[in-house]
């Protein structure tokens, strides 16, 4: 048994879900704070058999895909009097995902 | 060390976090969603000892026992508990 933790931008979870409710994965969504950009994001938890593991990551991959998107990094100690908005070049979307053991699984 | 990820149904989940309190278990919860059914549901991240485990378990599901008329939710047939016991490589208080 293993239990995924999919970090994923919140505007692939829609679609993530349903797909991964389709195939009968079942999962709890909880929301959460990027660091680095400090933008929501989802994180889910989605408990599996060992061999499903893989078929759970790729269902992942299809729905939460890289791209770019260009943010300007609003830092209030800007030096010097004009105020510049600095065009930043920032891959988002994508996922994180932590595979770990389960010891034990119990449904009550 | 374990770390024990409980997924609770919101309506058990306040009985389960005083029943644990009580028992000194120290908890965190988190409010979280269900992926099936969409509705709102409660995940407890509860660390404790190897040997503390299964009490832990029997209090949960202690708490769940009494049917509170909840096991149908839209014609599904709803657990009251998910839970998920981890192996923790490390655990420290700062």
């Amino acid at each position: 048994m293993k239990l995924i933790i999919a970090i994923v931008q919140d505007q692939d979870v829609p679609g993530l879900l349903d797909d991964l409710t389709e195939h009968e994965y079942r999962v709890t969504k909880l929301a959460s704070t990027g660091g680095f950009l400090k933008a929501g994001n989802t994180t889910l938890l989605i408990g599996v058999e060992d061999e499903e593991v893989e078929d759970v990551i790729g269902i992942v991959e299809d729905n939460c895909k890289t791209r770019e998107i260009t943010t300007s990094l609003l830092t209030v100690s800007m030096p010097g009097d004009a105020y510049m908005p600095y065009p930043l070049e920032v891959k988002v979307g994508g996922a994180t995902l932590f595979v770990i053991d389960v010891e034990k699984h119990i449904k009550i | 060390m374990k770390l024990i990820i409980a997924i609770v149904q919101d309506e058990y989940a306040t009985n389960v976090i005083k029943s644990l309190m009580s028992n000194k278990y120290r908890t965190t919860k988190l409010s979280s969603t269900g992926g099936f059914l969409k509705s709102g549901n409660t995940t407890l991240l509860i660390g404790v000892e190897n040997g503390e485990v299964d009490h832990v378990i029997e209090l949960i599901r202690a708490e769940c026992k009494e049917d509170k008329g909840l096991k149908e939710k839209n014609g599904v047939e709803v657990g009251a508990a998910n839970i998920f016991v981890l192996n923790m490589a490390n655990f420290m208080k700062l």
